[in-house]
């Protein structure tokens, strides 16, 4: 395979999987999860393989399927997506094959999750706005089948709704901020060329407008505040391993799309102060929603609203005062988020897969008191996770925070220092919530939990590779900022291509 | 008559707009709304705007109706029962159809081409700029099909499979590694 084929060759395997899926499934008899999950998981790998070898070559690479124009542009942006993508997507996949998220349709659940991963990556790849608002839509047109997908439950299908309708909402702002841009620019959409047009072009008015309708647009889906009201009914509601693929995967990749399409608009427009406010404003309200929350899955999911505003804060310092190590930092959080949420939201699916068969409520923290003793990798996991999620050193959430703050503190005087405060702060602030989870899960254990056995092999994995992503990442962050460096440079720089 | 053709699909536009507010019946009027796109999306082609007109076809007759239909899967009870004994296949063929007959008669009218081979202008100016985009949607309308399956089927008609692992074998761990 040459160079240029090899650009197409991660989405090629990825729609080809979710055909192979979606046929493996229904020639299984009895709908079994095994074919369709294999299936699936072969094309992962396959993505994956040849990301990495993309990752070998000089990038950027240009590549069209047919013709002579450019149908993909390959950065070290898409790389890094790519990656993410594919990890959080074997590991969600690995799990669904264990477990009963994909209630008798595996023949439509595997397609839909192999249908979010190329849509992130089609993200990454995408070589003007049109494109990435399409596979933008491949990914969310996916997830909205996967929060109802338990269609038998009235609860997962108002949750369904509710996320349809703001998503789809989102979506037709984005692509009004899109056609704005394209009226300003004169037909130009290409990241190569949008950001010279862009700045060629007299008259910031159309273009503050096109950029608040893109924030806007892309922020419902990023759960941005005040846009987040749909994240926690969602993540709730949601099969587990469809809840990790939404927390570590949809959501980042939703402001990674922001960053992308913001990062062509001149320095005349206001974008770092708008992200930084907008930052500032997830994370806090954010984390005084989630304190109070007494039920696993639902703080778990209020806790991933400062997690998008300490990404988009990170945007927001970078845009603001150009500075590297803030783009750094956000791109660093959006890959330490993957492992650290990815392996909360499937553990707490492991425990939810044990608890199914016993009587009673048994989603809150004092229902679970003691569960890890029963199931110590699952709730193992879970303690690694919010510990890195609190950004507690050397786990993988402390180095994306530290950046971040870094970048905060290279804005000059005591805005600067104000700056730095606020992520710090509620850092501290996230601790209120992340701690009583620790002590409930080492607490005494109750009736229920304590008949549970431990966690099933084929859920410990997935659960288990993601944690191990945690520790690593925050033992050795130098192997993440190889990845991350370079993307966020292109993110900085913008996507022009030196012919 | 060709050129008649733009106010022949204006037309074309207008009546399935009229058809999706006058149909009582929800499908029909989702897919004439999709309909009076994909005319609307010929139309900004044969008017020179090739651009707009992707952005008519992939949004609107694309897209929108995927929603219009999860929407409806989702709240009308007696529309997505429908749709589960049977018409799901007619809904995707008719999907697919609309956006296929869309891109044909684009094809054969390609206004920069004129004179010449049609067809290879087209398909230069098509698949050279927005091939990928293509096949993304490709995409987009078959999960968008997959999830319309799913969100009326067993909502609907919940079934009681006997043979599936009862809750209270989960707890007990029987037949399972462990870790």
């Amino acid at each position: 395979m040459s160079g240029t084929h090899l650009a197409i060759a991660p989405l090629i395997a990825l729609f080809g999987g979710v055909l192979g899926a979606y046929l493996a499934g229904r020639s299984t008899r009895g709908r079994s999860a095994t074919r369709p999950g294999v299936v699936a998981a072969l094309a992962l790998v396959l993505a994956l393989a040849s990301t990495w070898l993309l990752w070998t070559r000089s990038l950027p690479i240009e590549y069209a399927l047919f013709g002579e124009g450019v149908g993909v542009r390959v950065t070290a942006l898409s790389v890094f997506l790519s990656t993410i993508a594919c990890m959080v997507g074997l590991a969600v996949t690995v799990h669904a094959m264990g477990s009963d998220d994909s209630d008798d349709a595996a023949d439509l659940y595997f397609p839909l999750v192999l249908a979010t991963v190329a849509g992130v990556v089609g993200i990454g790849l995408s070589a003007d706005l049109f494109s990435l608002y399409v596979f933008f839509e491949v990914m969310a047109v996916a997830t909205y089948a996967l929060v109802p997908f338990a269609v038998d439950r009235a609860t997962a299908v108002e949750a369904g709704l509710k996320y349809v309708i703001m998503n789809a909402a989102g979506s037709l702002l984005a692509i009004f901020g899109i056609s704005l841009v394209y009226a300003h620019t004169g037909g130009v959409l290409d990241f190569a060329a949008l950001s010279g047009a862009l700045t060629a072009t007299t008259g910031p008015g159309p273009l503050e407008a096109a950029v608040l309708f893109l924030v806007v647009g892309f922020g419902v889906k990023a759960a941005v505040v005040p846009l987040h009201t749909w994240l926690p009914d969602a993540y709730t509601e949601s099969p587990a391993s469809a809840s990790a693929l939404l927390a570590a995967l949809a959501t980042p990749a939703a402001i990674v799309a922001m960053g992308k399409a913001l990062s062509v608009v001149p320095d005349g427009v206001s974008v770092g102060l708008l992200l930084l406010v907008l930052g500032a404003l997830t994370m806090t309200v954010g984390n005084f929603l989630a304190l109070g929350q007494r039920d696993l899955k639902r703080l778990l999911a209020y806790s991933s609203i400062p997690h998008v505003g300490y990404i988009v804060f990170g945007l927001g310092v970078g845009f603001y005062g150009g500075f590297d190590v803030a783009f750094d930092g956000a791109l660093f959080h959006v890959l330490a988020n993957a492992f650290m949420k990815g392996g909360a939201f499937l553990a707490v699916g492991a425990i939810g897969y044990r608890l199914a068969g016993v009587e009673g409520e048994h989603r809150t923290l004092d229902a679970l008191a003691g569960v890890g003793y029963r199931m110590p990798v699952a709730a193992g996991a879970i303690a690694v996770a919010v510990l890195a999620l609190a950004g507690v050193p050397p786990l993988a959430g402390f180095w994306g925070k530290l950046f971040i703050v870094l970048g905060s503190a290279e804005v000059s005087g005591a805005v600067g220092v104000g700056l730095a405060v606020i992520v710090v702060g509620n850092s501290f602030l996230s601790l209120g919530y992340y701690l009583p989870v620790l002590g409930a899960l080492f607490d005494s254990p109750t009736d229920a939990v304590s008949s549970l056995d431990r966690t099933p092999t084929r859920l410990a994995v997935p659960i288990l590779a993601m944690t191990a992503g945690t520790i690593l990442l925050g033992l050795a962050p130098a192997f993440g900022l190889d990845l991350v460096g370079p993307a966020a440079d292109v993110l900085q720089h913008g996507l022009e291509v030196t012919p | 008559m060709i050129e008649q053709l733009p106010t022949a699909v204006l037309g074309l536009t207008v009546l399935f707009g009229l058809v999706a507010v006058a149909a009582r019946d929800f499908l029909v009027s989702i897919l004439s709304l999709s309909g009076a796109s994909v005319a609307l999306a010929v139309y900004f082609f044969l008017a020179g705007a090739p651009i707009a007109a992707v952005f008519e076809a992939v949004v609107a007759a694309g897209l929108i109706t995927v929603l219009f239909l999860f929407v409806i899967s989702l709240t009308e009870a007696d529309t997505a029962e429908r749709i589960e004994r049977g018409k799901l296949t007619v809904v995707g063929l008719a999907l697919g159809g609309l956006l296929g007959v869309g891109i044909a008669v684009w094809a054969l009218l390609d206004p920069v081409a004129s004179e010449a081979a049609t067809g290879t202008t087209f398909a230069q100016a098509l698949w050279s700029g927005r091939s990928v985009d293509l096949l993304a949607v490709t995409i987009l309308m078959f999960v968008g099909v997959l999830a319309v399956v799913r969100l009326t089927a067993e909502r609907l008609d919940p079934v009681t499979d006997t043979t599936a692992t009862q809750p209270g074998d989960r707890a007990s761990g029987q037949q399972e590694g462990e870790s």
